[in-house]
């Protein structure tokens, strides 16, 4: 913690503007682990005044790849402190989902989103895709999908 | 055990080197954990190369890059902060690995210096209009600072155009005449063409801060007066043309 913190704060201060910081997808966690992931983000932003690049697609991978709940994690960040979110495919490994997105954006992700959506309010979100690009027309498809998610979970909060 | 411990453990295992990572890691299954990113590193590093070097990669076909790019990433993990400058000695594990192919390490200098070139810094060229004030005799050249130089022995140029515009590529061929190719970038587009041992020994000198005057000297007394005369006129109006130079003073 103290190292990251140390690096953010150095990365804010040549920068001067503050930083999001995204969660990564992840393959093992570490016998001394002491903190959550979401725990370990929310004290980050604490200390250095960072935020965050949520990105939804990972926490279900590494959900899956580690047994936790991903619901807990998204209502476990900072609201407050996410400036963005990410939302990717990802792909069957052996015995891991591994980040890969190079898929549509598969229904598990989508309802992590919407969920995600109601909490943190409107935030800019982006649909990453690196390979096994689809037609416009299926990227577009997809867009609309998550904006109509988006408008959903404004109007249920209004 | 001190993270930067835990790191290089972490590396260690990356890298086929000694380790008790396995201890370290939490659950169970750590192997196929640490599978996903042992595949990674080198995946990632291949394509890596692969982008940096499209043309050589596609002159070597995909089993040929691979063994290549396979072993110059077992012999060179990673040293910058940036991945832009992985593969910086590729070149020279293929002259070991191709040592009768010179075209082979000839492509892959060309695919290096353009990418070299695609993010150097910017720099504004000079024109012919600008030389009005000069004084050629104490005249220094600056040039623009992605240019690069480098002896060829093959027809890679032909080569490399050929693949550039998907076109059957010609057969390789060692040059006759020792030459040389110049990489520089003109706004955004990195450029590249094939000079002559005169036209590169000219360059080189004025780029190793030789004066003009120094130069012009220099070509008299190799190819007499006359001679320099013309060649260094042709020389001046294709360097500025190609926008290399950004200052004469």
């Amino acid at each position: 913690m103290e190292t990251v913190c140390a690096n953010v704060h150095r990365a804010q201060e040549a920068l001067q503007r503050p930083m999001l910081i995204e969660n990564p997808s992840s393959y093992v966690t570490f016998a001394d682990d002491e903190m959550t992931e979401w725990g370990f983000l929310t004290e980050l932003c604490r200390r250095t005044g960072c935020y965050l690049l949520l990105d939804v697609n990972n926490i279900y991978v590494s959900a899956v790849n580690h047994g936790f709940d991903p619901m807990t994690y998204i209502a476990g960040v900072p609201a407050e402190r996410v400036r963005q979110v990410h939302l990717a495919g990802h792909s069957q490994g052996r015995g891991r989902l591994i980040d890969t997105h190079d898929q549509p954006v598969p229904d598990p992700v989508w309802a992590l989103y919407q969920v995600a959506s109601r909490r943190l309010g409107p935030v800019a979100a982006m649909i990453e895709r690196d390979d096994d690009i689809p037609p416009l027309d299926d990227l577009l498809a997809e867009l609309e999908l998550a904006r109509g998610y988006a408008a959903n979970a404004e109007a249920c909060a209004a | 055990m001190s993270l930067l411990e835990l790191q290089r453990q972490f590396r260690d295992h990356l890298l086929d080197a000694p380790n008790a990572i396995a201890d370290r890691i939490g659950g169970d299954s750590a192997d196929l954990g640490m599978a996903v990113y042992h595949h990674a590193y080198r995946a990632q590093l291949v394509a890596c190369l692969s982008d940096t070097y499209e043309k050589l990669w596609a002159w070597l076909g995909d089993d040929a890059f691979h063994a290549a790019a396979e072993r110059y990433i077992m012999l060179n993990p990673p040293k910058s902060w940036t991945l832009s400058d992985y593969g910086s000695d590729f070149p020279a594990v293929l002259t070991e690995l191709y040592p009768d192919d010179p075209d082979v390490a000839d492509l892959a200098r060309l695919d290096w210096a353009l990418r070299r070139a695609f993010d150097g810094e910017d720099a504004s060229p000079i024109t012919a209009a600008d030389l009005a004030d000069v004084d050629w005799e104490t005249a220094r050249f600056h040039f623009t600072p992605t240019l690069q130089m480098f002896p060829i022995r093959t027809n890679c140029a032909a080569i490399w155009n050929a693949l550039a515009l998907e076109e059957t590529p010609p057969a390789a061929m060692r040059l006759t005449e020792p030459a040389a190719i110049r990489v520089w970038r003109l706004e955004l587009a990195p450029q590249f063409s094939s000079m002559d041992a005169c036209e590169y020994e000219s360059l080189s000198r004025l780029q190793q801060d030789a004066t003009f005057s120094q130069l012009c000297a220099h070509l008299s007394e190799t190819l007499g007066e006359a001679e320099a005369t013309v060649m260094i006129g042709q020389f001046l109006a294709s360097w500025l043309q190609n926008g290399l130079v950004i200052a004469i003073a």
